[in-house]
């Protein structure tokens, strides 16, 4: 194994962590400012993956990776409207119950518009082939993927640390009820935040459909590794969902590289080792 | 400014007030002592709308605010220092005033509260601000949580147990801060249990005891009616 080889790994590793960045983070921020659990994340991630493809059909990718983002904050507001602001008061456990009954509900209506088949997506002009570094050709689309992460990360980064709403999402998330009695409208950044995490897992599905054929199942098959991520890297925070992401990408794809036999159990150990360690995840947000 | 009549509320199925009425008139100090457990911070927190009134009417202003979610009621010029302080540790302490300076300026006027004038009241926390709320001493989250609240150019300051867990001096230091504010004719609301520093302080003095006030009147008539003191403080 020589060189190339540990750099293919170490790009692998990181696309996929860039991905899970952009699926976890609108999950984490959600759950720290309402501790609301909406386990049909991942579902709407496959409704961005759908209704990309959908557009690019006829009207190219580009279209396709920015209505798709749209749609489904739209689809959250939605949500939002109907089913989730009547959840809020109600316990955790209805939560999880509502949310993963949605998931199914969310399957079923895209098997009903899209039938079962896979979609394919592909590479635009602009993206398609290979650069070469250090020896090995590596597709121009897996770069892409890794700098919408990156340029989300950069962008919410400065969105939370250097403006007032950053501040005052932040003050939510420590403490609602306090940011609330210095006349802040909680719930209607609540209400932000939650359809601007949509429009990120709508992103995630856009950007990643090209990468691999969208099926139904799509959105349940991401769930888990995002929670992974969030959970071994503290609800609620930026820094945690990035730590996260990238401990999960390398574990995952290293591990497969020297312990194939144990890489699908080699995240979970580590995840149970978090939870030993630090019950509260790696980088959780501060308040309580 | 602030009239609260027949409160009745508590936590969920837990009824804690049974009749709290009082009345906070404009430009005065008002302390409401009592024991442990005996309403104090549930009548405040009910005020704000954290807890739900089970019936009764809180007024402010001639409005009726009972029921209303808390920002609209910290909007309608009520800033609240809670008794567990609740600084934002994930902020800078600079951070933690902007998050109500940069909303409130506006409200103060040419005579309002500004970061100059708070820095100048509260030197510390100049040299503080770039710290978040996590590194701070306790006598430093009470000064910067008062600073929060003025930064609101409030009609009504309410205090929640201010001296509560601080050295000496910083009791002394917010004594004289709360003083300067009194003599400014800032409306307060207070909820002490040092008795000393409460009716040194007030103007006027409610009692709750068991849910209820059971003893209404001034500051010098309680600090010399030990009777009451002893009934109800354990003074």
């Amino acid at each position: 194994m020589d060189i190339s080889f540990w750099i293919l790994q170490l790009l692998n590793a990181l696309q996929l962590s860039m991905l899970l960045f952009l699926l976890s983070v609108g999950l984490t921020v959600i759950f720290g400012l309402m501790h609301f659990v909406n386990l049909a994340h991942g579902a709407l991630y496959a409704l961005g993956a759908y209704i990309a493809a959908s557009v690019a059909a006829s009207m190219g990718y580009w279209a396709g990776v920015l209505v798709a983002p749209f749609a489904v904050a739209v689809l959250g507001l939605i949500l939002y409207q109907f089913l989730i602001k009547r959840m809020r008061s109600s316990g955790p456990m209805a939560q999880v119950l509502v949310t993963f009954g949605l998931i199914f509900a969310l399957l079923d209506i895209t098997r009903l518009i899209w039938g079962d088949l896979a979609l394919a997506l592909d590479v635009p002009e602009l993206l398609a082939g290979r650069v070469s570094i250090g020896g090995i050709e590596y597709p121009v689309y897996r770069f892409f993927v890794m700098a919408v992460g990156l340029v989300a990360l950069v962008v919410l980064h400065l969105m939370l640390t250097k403006t007032q709403l950053g501040a005052m999402i932040r003050a939510g998330v420590d403490n609602d009820k306090m940011a609330a009695c210095l006349g802040i409208n909680v719930e209607r950044l609540f209400f932000l935040v939650f359809c601007v995490g949509c429009a990120l897992a709508g992103l995630a599905g856009a950007v990643a459909a090209p990468l691999l054929s969208v099926v139904p199942e799509m959105g349940v098959d991401i769930l888990i590794p995002t929670l992974i991520v969030i959970v071994i890297g503290g609800l609620g925070s930026l820094k945690g969902a990035i730590v996260g992401s990238l401990i999960y990408g390398f574990v995952q794809t290293f591990g497969a590289v020297f312990a194939p036999q144990l890489a699908s159990v080699m995240i979970y150990v580590l995840l149970a080792l978090v939870l030993v360690m630090r019950p509260s995840g790696l980088f959780p947000a501060k308040g309580g | 400014m602030l009239d609260i009549n027949e409160l009745q509320s508590g936590y969920g199925e837990t009824q804690v007030l049974f009749d709290v009425s009082l009345q906070v008139k404009p430009g005065r100090v008002h302390a409401i002592l009592g024991r442990n457990g005996a309403g104090k911070s549930t009548t405040l927190k009910t005020v704000m709308g954290l807890l739900k009134a089970k019936s009764g009417a809180v007024e402010f202003d001639g409005e009726q605010i009972s029921g209303r979610q808390p920002f609209k009621v910290a909007d309608m010029g009520i800033a609240y220092v809670p008794e567990t302080r609740d600084i934002f540790p994930s902020l800078t302490v600079l951070e933690n005033l902007e998050l109500t300076q940069r909303r409130f300026q506006h409200r103060g006027g040419d005579n309002g509260w500004t970061l100059e004038k708070i820095y100048e009241a509260f030197p510390r926390l100049k040299e503080r601000a770039g710290n978040y709320g996590d590194e701070l001493s306790g006598g430093e989250q009470q000064m910067l949580t008062i600073a929060r609240a003025l930064l609101m150019n409030p009609k009504l300051l309410i205090l929640d147990e201010p001296t509560e867990g601080l050295a000496p001096i910083i009791v002394k230091q917010i004594h004289k801060q709360l003083s300067v504010l009194k003599q400014q004719g800032l409306t307060i609301l207070l909820v002490e249990q040092n008795f000393g520093f409460a009716t040194s302080l007030a103007d006027d003095v409610s009692i709750i005891g068991k849910g209820q006030v059971v003893w209404r009147g001034s500051a010098n008539e309680i600090r010399e009616d030990k009777a009451t003191q002893h009934q109800w403080l354990g003074v």
